[in-house]
């Protein structure tokens, strides 16, 4: 198994808007599982830059639901992986990171989630999770090679 | 119904255009210029039956002077206000009858008439009105030298018109002049009056309700209320008062009036969202006292809704103005949301949809996220149109208050959402971030 060791996992926007709508909505959608196993997993911590929980935030500003609401969710949501120290933040700027290798077009608008993951990278065992197989695939076996890091779907990191 | 307003050099706004809606909601921090739009109809209204210079301190507005409220305080600016009302059929077909106005007029204003407006311009010993037809000037006049002014000149004899706008007074009729132009000049005025006088206003502070009121007496504020409300009443101006002084008043006269039966169950049913159930108010037995009285709902007691809890009794005048108010009125409420906990704020859209299907228009400056939120629900379930909503936010920026109108969609997105929000909420965010551990 990939993960049986500590493991930093990184979700994509998708994944945490995802998370917010199924549990305001209360349904178990693939976001929720992915979140669940997750939590699942003590040796697995989820990894959040600035620029993460901004764009979701952001999201949802930009479909015109009001913020509060939806941070408050964010925030409780989290609550129990906070209170275990199971939510960190990378140490480094985002505005520092290299990336190794040209970033597709399609997948330019995700590069704070590939930056996100490498600022994590360190000895680390990292992976971004997410919902988005046709972009992220674009950069899979790249960030595998040049950053020794995962991108797996959701499914993938439920059930690897 | 007030369609539009520009402002130029009023406080801290330069220059600003506004359209209105039946509910305009102005949004924004504090001081960026939100009640200043208010207080410039407040201003206008309480100038209709005053001169000039009293006008900034009266019943609904205390502004101080001239140089107070002139935008950086230069005395050199014109400060000027313009309202404009759409007219309906009727009234257009009356103007239109009254027609009595030079040729050069009359092709001026070929088209029908849909919207008709009145302006002030002010500046330090002098002023400046003017009337408008679909946002052309038809006439301007200055108040001391009787003179006409701007392109009216082309088509107007000087000294023809003046009497449209007469010196001392914002907008009156100068009876008896009978020159040309007199019928126009008295439908005009009319209808401009007609719409200032029914514009209402309602400031933050409204919790003040007396637990009785001697007619003749004094109210909490300190003010003759029994003969004021009277003075009120003869005009035909029923209004709550600014600090909903007359609340007690209003109720007490609409419960013992059988007519207005279907003005009072809309105002029972909606104090009673509100935590004041089955509200009623009339003389007491003793003499000119009135005292209204009311059920808690939990408790089933009956108490004086001077004993309700604050975001009640700050809504009750609130409540008693848009229900017993005529369609037509204007009726401006800052921030409605005051002393409420969220549940009650979640209600007041539903309220405000319910008074504007009455024909009523509402202005409120706000600073709840929930009000906002609870327009959506009513926007896609199609009890509100969008189209009757117009959001309006504020900021404060070097150059003077700048305004943006947020779109809303037919299904009541607030597309962006609201600015100054996301500012706050990115803050927080921010915050929040920097307290997880780092790896």
């Amino acid at each position: 198994m990939i993960f049986d060791r500590s493991a930093i996992v990184v979700f994509d926007t998708s994944i945490f808007v995802g998370l917010i709508f199924e549990k305001i909505e209360e349904e178990q959608g693939r976001a929720l599982e992915a979140f669940e196993h997750l939590k699942r997993q003590g040796n697995h911590k989820l990894g959040v830059s600035e620029e993460i929980v901004e764009e979701t935030v952001g999201r949802l500003w930009g479909i015109g639901q009001r913020g509060y609401d939806y941070i408050l969710e964010l925030m409780e949501t989290l609550r129990e992986l906070e209170e275990e120290s199971r939510v960190v933040r990378p140490t480094k700027d985002l505005n520092n990171i290299s990336i190794r290798f040209p970033i597709p077009s399609e997948v330019e608008h995700d590069t704070h989630v590939i930056k996100t993951a490498i600022a994590f990278k360190n000895r680390n065992i990292v992976c971004i999770v997410h919902k988005n197989p046709r972009d992220f695939n674009l950069v899979k076996d790249k960030m595998r090679r040049h950053h020794g890091i995962y991108v797996l779907t959701s499914e993938e990191y439920i059930d690897p | 119904m007030i369609s539009k307003i520009r402002i130029e050099n009023f406080k801290s706004i330069e220059k600003l255009e506004l359209k209105l809606a039946p509910l305009t909601i102005f949004v924004g921090s504090n001081g960026s210029g939100k009640s200043s739009v208010i207080e410039t109809l407040a201003f206008l209204r309480q100038g209709m039956e005053r001169k000039i210079s009293s006008a900034y301190n009266a019943e609904l507005v205390k502004l101080g002077t001239f140089k107070e409220v002139i935008h950086r305080g230069d005395k050199s600016k014109w400060l000027r206000i313009e309202f404009h009302t759409k007219v309906n059929k009727n009234e257009a077909e009356r103007l239109e009858k009254s027609w009595d106005l030079p040729d050069g007029v009359a092709k001026l204003n070929k088209k029908r008439v849909e919207m008709i407006g009145y302006g002030i311009g002010i500046r330090e010993n002098d002023t400046r009105h003017k009337a408008l037809i679909n946002d052309r000037t038809i006439v301007e006049v200055c108040s001391k030298e009787d003179k006409i002014f701007s392109s009216v000149k082309n088509y107007l004899p000087e000294g023809t018109l003046s009497h449209i706008l007469y010196s001392n007074n914002f907008i009156l009729y100068k009876e008896g002049i009978g020159r040309k132009g007199e019928n126009f000049s008295k439908e005009f005025t009319k209808l401009m009056r007609d719409e200032l006088s029914r514009v209402y206003y309602i400031s933050t502070i409204r919790w003040l309700l007396p637990r009785t009121v001697q007619i003749s007496g004094q109210d909490v504020m300190g003010k003759d209320i029994g003969s004021k409300f009277s003075e009120l009443r003869s005009k035909g101006e029923e209004w709550v008062g600014v600090n909903g002084e007359y609340a007690i008043h209003m109720l007490s006269m609409i419960f013992g009036n059988r007519e207005l039966r279907y003005k009072r169950e809309k105002i029972i049913k909606w104090a009673s969202e509100f935590g004041i159930k089955d509200i009623e108010s009339g003389w007491t037995g003793r003499g000119l006292e009135l005292k209204p009285s009311f059920e808690d709902p939990e408790l089933k007691v009956v108490l004086n809704p001077a004993s309700a809890g604050y975001g009640s009794r700050q809504i009750l005048p609130v409540i008693t103005q848009l229900f017993y108010s005529e369609a037509g009125s204007t009726i401006m409420i800052e921030e409605p949301e005051i002393s409420m906990h969220m549940e009650y704020q979640l209600k007041l859209p539903k309220m405000f949809s319910e008074a504007v299907k009455e024909g009523k228009q509402i202005i409120i400056t706000t600073h709840s996220e929930h009000l906002i939120m609870a327009l959506k629900p009513l926007i896609a379930s199609g009890e509100l149109s969008h189209q009757d909503v117009a959001i309006y936010h504020f900021e404060k920026t070097r150059q003077g208050t700048k305004v943006e109108r947020l779109r809303i969609s037919e299904t009541g997105i607030i597309e962006g959402w609201i600015p100054s929000y996301i500012k706050v909420e990115k803050e927080f965010l921010r915050e929040w971030f920097k307290t997880l551990p780092t790896a």
